[in-house]
Order: C-alpha cells, then structure tokens, then sequence
C-alpha cells in the first residue's frame, strides 16, 4: 500500500457514496477502489441503499400528496390509544360531575366546545347570508383595513383567505362575540349569489380541535383548529367541498399567517 | 415573500413523507408535521428572513419528535411502517415494490438516532453539514452514526456485515 491509499478512511468512504468530494479527492477514492475489491463492495451497497431510499421517497411523496393533510384526523379514527384515554377522561368527568351535582344540571357533555361551535357558524349563517344590505359591516373592497381590525380583536395574525379559485368572492366581514370573546365572520358568495360563511374565533375552551363535520338540516359545517384559531366553514355544500375549501384555508393560514409582514410586525 | 409562502407549501409534502419514514405510523406522522408546522407558527418571529426554512423545520420536527420519543419512553417505531396497509401500492415493478417494503421494514430495526442521519442524507439528500446543523450535533457525530446506520441497513437487507474495518487502513 502506498501513502496515499492509507489516507482513505471510512468517512472518505461515506463522502464518495453522497457526493461530498471535490474532483480530485472523487478520483483517488476511484484508484484506490480499484485495488480494494472489499471497500468497492462496501460503497456499492450503500450506493444501492442511497438508491432504495430515494425510491422510498418518492413513493412516500407520492402516498402522502394525494392525501389531504390537515382535515384527515377528523376523519379518521384514532389510535385505540387515544381513544381510551378519552373514555378514561370522560368517565373521569363523569364521577367528578356525579360528586358536585354538575351532570343534573347539564353541564357536562361529550365534547361540548366543539358543538358549540358549528352551532354558532350555522347560526351566523342563518342570520347574515340572507341579508341584502348588511351582510357585512365592512366589505371587501377594504380587504386590508377588514384583515387588520379582525386581527387586532382576536389578538391573532388573521388573513382573510382567498377562494376566488373555488368560485367564491369575499364579500366581507363583521366582528362577533361568543361566550369565550370575540369571533370573526366572513361572507363569500358565488357567481350564483350562494353564500358561505367562515367563523373564526379563539379556542372556546379545552379541546382537541379535531377536524369534523357536521350537518345541521340541510346546512353543512367544518370545523378545526389551526395555531391559535378555530376555524368553522358553513355552507349547503356537502362534506367534501367543505373539506375542499377548509384546505383552502388551511393553505393559506399557514403561509399567510405565517410569512405575512402583519404577523411578524405583531409578534414584537 | 411570495418565495417565502411558496417555498414553505413545497416543504409540505418533504416533511410529510420524512415523518412518514422516521415513525412509520401515518396518523403519527401526520400529528407530528402538524404539530411542527403549528410550531413554527407560533415560533415565526425567531425566523430570519433568507435563512433556510427546510433546516428551521427540519429542526423543528426532530425537537418534538426527540420529546415524543421521551413521551413514549424510547419505545421502538411502531410496527406498522413493516404494515403496507397504510401505504398505497407503487406503480413500480413488483420487484421494486418488493425492495422497499424490505426497506422499510429494515428501517424499523434500524436505531432511531441513525434512522434519522440515514434518510436525512439519503432520501432527503442534505449534506453532512445541514445535518448536523439541524440534529445540534459535530458532523463527527454525523459520521459515525451514517456508518453505523448503513452497517446496519446492510445485515438487515441480507448483505454481508462489513464493520471490521477500522476508520483507516
């Protein structure tokens, strides 16, 4: 063996197979696998393992792209595990409520935040999309003024999501109120005057915010929550088109919210 | 920051599928990347405009996975990564298929710490630096946990064990 060849170490070895040397440290790994039959093996079959693993990758990108991310919990179930730990939570409630008296009065029940909450967006949904003159109290033609003042009041980087690509157009929005304070309400409506309404609000209690669907009559709600919002759609559409437009959202709280001046400004 | 918002979505699926490799379980995963992403919302001014973000959440992703792991007291990576129920068929050969559900059954066996640098290097293909810049630890760390990683990828995958040779010969 020549001076040279000792120099090559197992992490030279590891850098030849990701691409980490330079030409001229490439070419002497080259000559000194030329003599080395063993190592040659060696970094042949961690080049196959580099292989397997970005075709693992692409297959696992592939798996995951045609699955819709955010809203998939709600639908699906739970581990066992979980699921037991909320039995085991609410019966937990249960005998506390049954020692204080809190079940006869009714306080108690399975999961009352977010029922609370599709009730309170098909609610505003009744009560504003059909109005003509005041749906909203400040339309869109101030989108930047209506983003900033909901913002402020639910003390929350808010962006006002874009859905003209599903055929909706913002109309506007108004500041509400709910048992746990102040909610936002904004007014969509389609080239055909139907209208749907996004409620969103601070979280109303403790709770997962698991994604879930609920009909109310012939009125559809989603509801889920993202970073320090909950968000709840409610519209005559079925399951999957509110799902298609609460990803929608779901997009553009992440990236708007996330990366907008606003949010940065506000978080000093 | 358009370039910002997009590049952030295109890190979606990367981070996703990451996950997906490291834990196995696909509801796990998925509550880890949604976890990470809610992070880093509420993290968004520690941010530096122009750094790079992929790293940020990189990181972001294995502190919440290392204090899940600390959660479920080191338990190994849940069995069903070896379970192809979760994942849809390849369009690939059956061959293929073949190899990567070998794959990722040997990844479950594989070390947590050395899983980690495995598909960081090769499926994510970032370099030793981004990968111990995003772990906290020496590129030294980086090394010895790769060698050790494929050393043990190979057994699995029914090659011969190398690991009798020294750092040098």
């Amino acid at each position: 063996m020549t001076d040279r060849e000792l120099a090559v170490t197992q992490d030279d070895l590891h850098a030849y197979v990701d691409g980490a040397l330079d030409p001229a440290a490439r070419a002497k790994i080259e000559a000194y696998l030329q003599s080395h039959p063993e190592e040659a093996g060696t970094v042949a079959a961690y080049e196959r393992q580099n292989e397997a693993l970005r075709a693992l990758g692409a297959s696992l990108e592939q798996a995951v792209d045609g699955s819709p991310f955010w809203l998939r919990q709600g639908a699906k179930q739970r581990h066992w595990a979980q699921r037991l730990l909320w039995v085991a939570s609410v019966a937990a409630l249960l005998l506390l409520a049954a020692g204080s008296g809190w079940w006869a009065r009714g306080v108690i029940g399975p999961q009352p935040e977010q029922s609370e909450l599709y009730q309170l967006a098909a609610v505003a949904y009744r009560l504003y999309t059909v109005q003509q003159r005041h749906p909203v109290e400040v339309w869109a033609n101030e989108r930047d003024h209506l983003q900033k003042w909901l913002g402020v009041s639910l003390n929350a980087p808010f962006v006002a999501p874009e859905l003209n690509q599903q055929g909706y157009d913002l109309v506007g929005g108004r500041l509400l109120s709910n048992a746990s304070g102040p909610a936002a309400l904004l007014v969509y409506q389609r080239a055909d005057s139907r209208r749907i309404v996004l409620y969103v609000c601070q979280p109303p209690g403790k709770g997962q915010g698991k994604a879930a669907f609920e009909a109310v009559g012939d009125l559809g709600t989603f509801t889920w929550k993202f970073g320090p919002l909950w968000y709840s759609l409610a519209g005559n559409l079925d399951a999957d088109g509110l799902k298609r437009l609460a990803q929608v959202v779901n997009q553009q709280a992440i990236t708007g919210q996330i990366l907008s001046p606003e949010s940065l400004a506000r978080h000093h | 920051m358009d370039d910002l918002s997009l590049q952030l979505e295109r890190q979606i699926p990367r981070l996703r599928r990451y996950a997906m490799a490291l834990v196995g379980d696909p509801t796990r995963a998925d509550d880890l990347v949604q976890d990470c992403l809610e992070r880093a919302w509420s993290r968004v001014h520690l941010f530096r405009p122009g750094s790079d973000l992929r790293a940020w959440l990189f990181t972001i992703l294995h502190n919440l996975h290392a204090n899940a792991a600390r959660r479920y007291n080191s338990r190994p990576m849940e069995v069903s990564l070896a379970d192809d129920s979760h994942v849809p068929a390849t369009p690939a050969t059956q061959g293929h298929a073949v190899v990567l559900s070998e794959l990722r059954t040997a990844l479950t066996h594989v070390p947590d710490d050395q899983r980690q640098v495995l598909l960081m290097i090769g499926m994510e293909q970032m370099t030793y630096q981004e990968v111990a810049a995003v772990l906290g630890i020496p590129i030294g760390t980086v090394m010895s946990r790769l060698h050790r990683g494929r050393e043990r990828l190979r057994e699995l995958l029914g090659g011969e064990p190398g690991g009798k040779r020294g750092r040098s010969e």
